[in-house]
């Protein structure tokens, strides 16, 4: 099986370094958990492995099975095995569920899946992370609650079996019951296929059920401490404030978040005021 | 002129080669349930002229297919009665000059409309929309969803007047315009006239190249940067199917958009 190699990898954001210089090794089987401050660096390590093109690499490698990662498309990394459960998933509207995932499904496959062949597959796995039926024929993650949508991120988990797994922050916006529905199909997963797993969660609930074998926490763009499920746990209780002491560090500042304008729209309702 | 008393489902087939202009006079039978579609194919310029009238209480749904492979102008004028509930949609994927002109007056109080249009454009494409609330109550909805493809043009006007005294009434319009690169020309100019206070109003447009987020998003899952746009733009136009109740007809439309799609996104 596959093993994710990051030797040195240093990542900018318009010409500012976000990540400088990180080392990580992901073995099959092994279940990493990326902890750290807001800000750090994690969705950014787990983007740049998926290819977004906001993220500019600019030292060092990332291989996987021993090819180039850097050198594949986005659509290339994913048939290549790496998948990313994102965060914040995109709303696709227009776009019904199913021919999204439909057209996902065949991307990884030699020849078309039989469409009786996708429905039954299809069906099973929506009931199986306890969605409703109906979502198939919904718009892509459009009107979708937040929980609604990491469901549909491990739907397509499930779907593509991948051999490299990113959960980012998976477990957010999700009730204590559907992030046990949600934890018990991703070690399905990774019962099936043996795959390796990057899990960035703030939260030693997720961790407790997904058992994850190292923990990392990165800040300031390193990864500063390395370690087991113990490192996990000692996080969730005590914070970071003893390991920024120990490791003598100085958190760097967040950039206000600059955020969109939209234009263009605008909206009359003063019915019931008379005149 | 032809003119027709519209009580149950009719089609009409214009070929331009025989008809340089078709003009038709629709008269729908108060209280009935019916549905006309209109494709229009042929190679030559032509028009066509609508002018409809929907009795009260009917239910009234229009499709105009464009297969014309020459530049086609539709010019169509609505009369909406008491209670009648009226669809329109206009399905034009075939890359040719087309102008549409809509006049739409409420005339009788709790009429309603809802207007759908999906096109595919290489060539020069306008939408000329009025909608006039005469009546209280009335409540319209006007969507347009267009993909402008490398080369093409195309134009979206929709005004909304609630005259004074159409109180209770609702004006909305959504207009959309996806341009395919940068030789692509867009331009959407949604209009308010509200002349009561009793009423509900807005308006929605967005023009530009497709999300590079969505796209992204897309890619992620292993489909190539041709397919995922080719997955947007048809979530672009697809919409239409949804407001033709005929099944088999809305999936004959979603096939159609399919392969269009396709055939341009492989040029």
């Amino acid at each position: 099986m596959p093993t994710l190699e990051i030797k040195n990898l240093h990542v900018s954001v318009e010409n500012k370094e976000i990540l400088k210089g990180v080392d990580l090794t992901v073995n099959a089987g092994e279940i990493h958990a990326l902890m750290g401050p807001n800000g750090n660096g994690k969705s950014t390590l787990l983007l740049t492995i998926m290819g977004h093109p906001k993220y500019t690499v600019t030292e060092g490698s990332i291989t996987f099975d021993g090819n180039d990662v850097l050198q594949m498309s986005v659509d290339q990394r994913s048939k290549a095995g790496l998948f990313i459960a994102m965060q914040n998933p995109q709303e696709v509207p227009g776009v019904t569920n199913s021919d999204f995932l439909k057209a996902a499904v065949n991307a990884h496959r030699e020849q078309p899946i039989r469409l009786f062949e996708f429905i039954r597959l299809l069906d099973k796995t929506i009931d199986e992370v306890g969605m409703k039926s109906d979502m198939a024929h919904r718009f892509l993650n459009e009107g979708f609650s937040g929980g609604e949508k990491k469901r549909n991120e491990i739907i397509q988990m499930k779907l593509l079996k991948p051999q490299l797994a990113m959960l980012d922050e998976l477990d957010s916006g999700l009730d204590v019951d559907a992030l046990k529905i949600v934890a018990d199909n991703v070690l399905d997963v990774y019962k099936q296929t043996n795959m390796g797993m990057i899990i960035v969660s703030h939260y030693e609930r997720f961790y407790e059920l997904i058992r994850p074998t190292h923990a990392h926490v990165l800040v300031n763009g390193r990864i500063v401490k390395s370690g087991d499920h113990e490192l996990a746990r000692k996080i969730d209780a005590e914070g970071y404030e003893w390991l920024i002491q120990e490791q003598n560090l100085v958190l760097e500042e967040e950039e206000p978040v600059r955020r969109a304008v939209s234009l263009g729209t605008c909206a009359a309702n003063v019915r019931g005021k008379g005149e | 002129m032809m003119e027709l008393t519209v009580n149950s489902s009719e089609q009409f087939v214009i070929d331009t080669e025989k008809n340089e202009v078709s003009e038709y006079k629709l008269q729908i039978t108060p209280r009935s349930r019916s549905a006309v579609i209109i494709t229009v194919q042929g190679t030559k310029s032509a028009r066509l002229d609508l002018d409809v009238s929907v009795g009260d209480s009917s239910d009234f749904t229009l499709l105009v297919i464009n297969h014309n492979e020459a530049e086609l102008e539709i010019n169509e004028r609505y009369s909406l009665y008491a209670y009648s509930k009226t669809v329109v949609a206009h399905c034009d994927l075939n890359g040719y000059d087309a102008t549409v002109n809509s006049d739409y007056a409420f005339k009788e109080e709790g009429a309603s409309l809802l207007v759908q249009t999906a096109s595919l454009t290489s060539g020069k494409v306008r939408f000329n929309q009025n909608c006039i609330h005469e009546a209280g109550n009335s409540e319209a909805h006007v969507n347009n969803y267009g993909v402008v493809l490398a080369h093409g043009n195309c134009d979206m006007v929709v005004k909304n007047t609630i005259v004074k005294g159409a109180h209770g009434s609702s004006t909305h319009q959504t207009s959309r315009l996806l341009t395919y690169d940068k030789t692509s020309v867009g331009k959407i100019l949604p209009v308010l006239y509200i002349y009561d206070n009793d009423v509900a109003a807005s308006h929605a447009a967005s023009l530009g190249q497709p999300d590079s987020d969505q796209l992204y998003y897309l890619q992620s899952r292993g489909l190539s940067y041709g397919e995922a746009l080719k997955l947007i733009i048809i979530g672009y136009l697809l919409p239409i199917t949804t407001v033709i109740s005929d099944e088999q007809l809305g999936n004959t439309l979603k096939d159609e958009i399919e392969m269009k799609v396709g055939e341009a996104c492989s040029m």
